[in-house]
């Protein structure tokens, strides 16, 4: 499971994600976050994730909050 | 080859950070070396001299010249090497540029890889310049292998500013980071050091690599201010990791070593990343070379074992003849005869070993319990007494000597005691056992199968020591507890050591202690007999032996390569195909009914099993999950079989299953009735009459994830908003040949539902608006939000949308106030035959299906109810074929929290537990 955390570390909203064996108990994970805001138009917020593979490829998409105010983004795993 | 060539990159150089092309042209000096020392032969050597002119010429200061290093080190130590062979100048320039590029972000881009945390700078030690480390980091082998390395330039160069880091560094590792077995590399994402104490013994990493470039170091380090203490360190490497990470008939490996094992660790015939074979291989031949040592006319004594050997000193060469009764069993009879030819003055150092004088290690990371003294220790030349006076660990003799003097060496093997620093936590209350430089650990095959639920009750190995005003302390004296015996293991007869412990014993709940006796065997020589239970660290309290299940486990059948402890063995697979795991299997039977049973020496309690279902079709096994599974106990010994009625038995894949029965039962044995498959068999991984805590996803698995699903590379904004609008929540579906987003836009009045269209995943066109706000005056006249339901969220999988019903779903965010998410705000469902047209989704007529205002509606959310997640679970595990996630505000507080209902119509919807699922810290 994917979801975005607010408040609970420095700075804005961020994207990270849980894990579960049965849907009810989950394990989140503690280190660096998947998305965080870091550049000008998603300065404010990183967060709202939807992410998929595809090719090889991760496609992580967000809602971002920044210099051009709340739209959607993307990240990737390759450059 | 295949797979490092395209690791290499398109062309060559273009991947150093990841590839190992230098690593590469480090091995092949080494192996030209041993190749030309060992046939005399220039064929090996000539390629050699290509490669390393080859890299001569492209990595240098020059304009045309590449300025990078080693993504993993090995020319820095196998470079020095050759420049002692040939004394090339280019070779030295190689040497000072591959140490002193790293970590230099003024001279070259530094590698890593963006927001991973396990491959960052510090994982290729280029977070800083070598000369500004003061810590063992990253990934271990590369670590040691560049230490080794620095040391080496220091030697060559006398390049001091290298000294502070070196020493720092070393400090570090032996005070803080090494186990007690001379390895080191604590985790295994990254195969990487850990913090410092982080030390864990099941689950450490400890590569055999890695505690060999350790010992290279630790030479290293001697040669640079001849202390014994760096061999001390290099002996407990070469008694213990180093000798376990080879079987005792030389062809089977360790590549990990930890220091305890639930039985799901042997040694492999070979490894997919064969490194450390070959290492193996490398040292052995190399061992003579550690055992003597010279500089100007003294000769070091560093090493117990039988050799000849010609030393070079600086007035002529030396002959020495080493022998002994049998180091390092025993510690008696160790015996050096010098023939200098004519008789001449130099002085040989003799060590007298850390271990034999009350130290564990040159550091107090371990410690001896009841420490070995110098009194046991004699030294003697041609029968006359020696002083130990002792410096840098050596006894220095300096006189005049004469063919057939003979240094004789007497060092006291006793089983001892040993702790460690209290600040590594896994260590805490557990003490080992060691007999001169040789850690021992108990195995399961001569402790009734199990070790980990023993401890060494305090009382049998304790006395009280008064101090005096009332205090006392506790200290173990009672060395005479540690029994030494023999235990024959590959034929060879070794030492082995017994000591009194408690065994701890559990049935379903009830947990029962009687006397045991503890025999322990050499580290080195643990998984020769079979895969069984380890441990090193032995506990000296009960609190920390897990007590073993006493049940006896039956079966119908069992394939003769599996074996029924693998029910018992709480093991933790980390997923159904079971590797690192036993396994327990009905095969090669095939769709027949088939059964598991365990007896309790008495009737107990049963309510809540659990079970790991075994389905190896990942691993291309003939095992799949069962068809059916009936329970039945019997209450007692010899009473008639019952089938439970009602009791669920859950059958998944990849986690611990849940056997529920409706109420608790007594039962003396319990059987488990598996109707197989057809033409498939089944089997388990674990069986136990206790439910199962909640499953906690392990460390590992999540770093695991995190690395498959990691994105570092921001691509920018693919939907920007127009001024006055805000654009939020994407949901992204293949739906036939292009890609869809759906997403939510505000106009300043509240949201509606969006689409967009791709063919790439990257530009997107919006297409326009596919569900508006309700009618004036209806509970959803200024918010429709919709997300769509039943997304394929399998990963790396068709990304599609499944339908229900024969129609697309979608539930929705309603709300009858303007302005952005203004509470009360509630939740719809609609639905569509195309969702990739534009146009409106249509509303279902039980709207609104969720409020905040609902009787059952629990404290988190009876403010609001926010974003939805569908999702469809065939196994019910939540009660309902689908599953909803969503999150909702309290009245309170508004704080945020998620949400699950649960539905078999996506019309009717039931919420589960009274609880949020998650909450905000
Ligand atoms: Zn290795």
């Amino acid at each position: 499971m994917f979801y975005f955390g607010y408040q609970w570390r420095p700075g804005g909203a961020f994207d990270t994600f849980a894990c579960s064996y049965d849907l009810k108990h989950w394990t989140k994970w503690d280190g660096e976050p998947l998305i965080k805001p870091s550049a000008d138009f998603d300065r404010t917020h990183a967060h709202k994730p939807w992410v998929l593979k595809h090719d090889g490829v991760v496609y992580h998409y967000y809602c971002a909050v920044g210099s051009k105010g709340r739209g959607i983004a993307l990240a990737t795993s390759v450059p | 080859m295949g797979r490092e060539r395209r690791r290499a990159g398109p062309t060559r150089w273009s991947n150093l950070q990841d590839s190992h092309e230098l690593y590469c042209m480090g091995q092949l000096v080494e192996a030209a070396l041993a190749h030309k020392q060992l046939t005399g032969k220039d064929d090996l050597m000539d390629v050699m001299w290509r490669n390393v002119d080859l890299v001569s010429r492209t990595f240098g200061n020059g304009r045309s010249q590449l300025k990078r290093v080693p993504g993993h080190e090995s020319p820095e130590i196998a470079l020095p090497k050759l420049w002692r062979f040939a004394r090339e100048p280019a070779t030295m320039e190689l040497i000072r540029n591959f140490i002193d590029w790293r970590g230099r972000a003024d001279l070259r881009p530094l590698y890593g890889t963006p927001g991973s945390t396990v491959f960052d700078a510090a994982y290729y030690q280029d977070h800083k310049p070598v000369r500004e480390q003061r810590e063992a980091v990253g990934h271990a082998v590369r670590a040691c292998y560049l230490y080794t390395g620095m040391a080496e330039m220091l030697a060559l160069t006398g390049d001091q500013t290298l000294r502070p880091a070196l020493d720092a560094i070393w400090e570090n590792v032996v005070g803080r980071k090494m186990y007690v077995t001379g390895g080191v590399g604590a985790h295994h994402a990254g195969e990487k050091f850990g913090a410092d104490f982080e030390l864990p013994n099941e689950k450490g990493y400890l590569e055999t690599c890695a505690t060999l470039a350790n010992a290279l170091w630790q030479f290293r380090m001697f040669r640079l201010d001849g202390d014994a203490k760096y061999i001390d360190v290099f002996e407990r490497i070469l008694h213990n990791n180093f000798a376990a990470g080879v079987s005792i008939g030389g062809d089977a490996f360790f590549y990990v070593n930890p220091l305890a094992s639930r039985g799901n660790v042997t040694r492999w015939r070979w490894h997919g990343c064969p490194c450390c074979p070959a290492n193996v291989v490398r040292i052995i031949p190399q061992l003579g070379t550690y055992a003597y040592a010279t500089a100007g006319d003294t000769l070091y004594w560093n090493l117990f074992m039988a050799s000849d050997a010609t030393l070079r000193l600086k007035g002529g060469d030396v002959k020495v003849r080493q022998t002994n009764n049998g180091y390092p069993w025993r510690g008696d009879g160790l015996a050096l005869e010098i023939d200098p030819g004519a008789p001449r003055a130099f002085a040989v150092k003799v060590r007298i070993p850390g271990w034999a004088r009350g130290a564990c290690v040159p550091t107090k990371l371990y410690e001896q319990v009841n420490p070995a003294s110098l009194d046991e220790v004699s030294l003697a030349v041609n029968g006359r007494p020696v002083a130990l006076a002792l410096d840098k660990g050596y006894v220095t003799i300096s006189r005049t000597w004469t063919r057939g003097d003979r240094i004789e060496l007497s060092l006291k093997m006793t089983p001892r005691f040993v702790r460690a620093d209290a600040r590594v936590a896994e260590d805490v209350g557990r003490l080992a056992v060691e007999r001169g430089p040789v850690v021992y650990c108990a195995e399961g095959v001569d402790n009734g199968g199990h070790v980990l639920n023993k401890y060494i009750p305090a009382s049998r190995i304790m006395e009280s020591r008064h101090l005096g005003g009332g205090r006392s302390k506790l200290r173990p004296s009672r060395v005479e507890c540690l029994v030494e015996t023999t235990v024959t293991i590959c034929g060879l007869s070794l030492p082995a050591i017994r000591l009194p412990a408690t065994a701890r014993t559990r049935g379903v709940r009830a947990v029962a202690e009687a006397p045991a006796t503890l025999t322990l065997v050499p580290y080195f020589a643990w998984s020769h007999r079979g895969a069984g239970e380890m441990q090193t660290w032995l506990p000296t309290s009960a609190d920390r032996a897990e007590p073993a299940f006493i049940g006896r486990a039956s079966a119908s059948h069992c394939w003769q390569y599996d074996t029924l402890n693998a029910l018992t063995a709480s093991q933790t697979p980390s997923d159904s195909a079971g590797r690192k795991c036993r396994h327990f299997s009905f095969w090669p039977n095939k769709g027949t009914t088939e059964w598991v049973q365990y007896d309790l020496p008495a009737p107990e309690e049963i309510r809540d099993m659990t079970v790991y279902w075994l389905d190896d079709e990942a691993t291309k096994g003939g095992c799949r999950l069962p068809r059916k599974v009936t329970v039945k106990v019997r209450p007692a010994k010899d009473a008639p079989w019952q089938t439970v009625e009602g009791a669920t038995v859950e059958i998944a894949k990849d986690r611990p299953c849940a056997i529920r029965l409706p109420k608790a039962v007594t039962a003396q044995a319990v059987r488990l009735e598996i109707v197989l498959r057809p033409d498939v068999s089944a089997g388990l991984l674990g069986w136990s009459l206790a439910g199962a805590p909640p499953a906690a996803v392990p460390p590992e698995k999540m770093r695991e994830i995190y690395e498959t699903v990691k994105t570092p590379y921001k691509r920018g904004m693919v939907l920007t908003p127009e001024k006055g609008e805000m654009l939020d929540n994407p949901s992204v579906f293949r739906h036939k040949d292009a890609w869809y987003m759906i997403f939510i836009r505000f106009d300043g009045k509240g949201y509606e539902t969006h689409l967009a269209k791709s063919d790439d995943l990257v530009r997107w066109q919006r297409l326009g608006c596919i569900f508006k706000r309700g009618e004036k005056g209806a509970w959803d006249a200024s918010q429709a939000d919709g997300w769509p339901s039943l997304a394929d969220t399998r990963w790396d999988g068709p990304n599609t949308l499944n339908t229900f019903n024969g129609r697309y779903w979608m539930m929705y965010l309603g709300g009858a106030k303007d302005g952005y998410e203004t509470d009360p705000l509630s939740t719809g469902v609609a639905w569509t035959d195309d969702p990739s047209a534009v146009k409106q989704w249509t509303r279902c007529a039980d709207n609104p299906v969720l409020q905040s205002s609902d009787p059952a509606a629990r404290a988190f959310e009876r403010a609001t109810i926010y974003k939805h997640f569908t999702v469809e679970d065939p196994s019910r595990a939540c009660g309902g074929r689908f599953v909803n996630f969503y999150n909702a505000a309290d009245k309170v507080s508004h704080r945020e929290a998620i949400g699950m209902a649960v539905s078999d119509d996506m019309l009717h919807w039931r919420r589960v537990g009274s609880a949020a699922s998650a909450t905000s810290g």
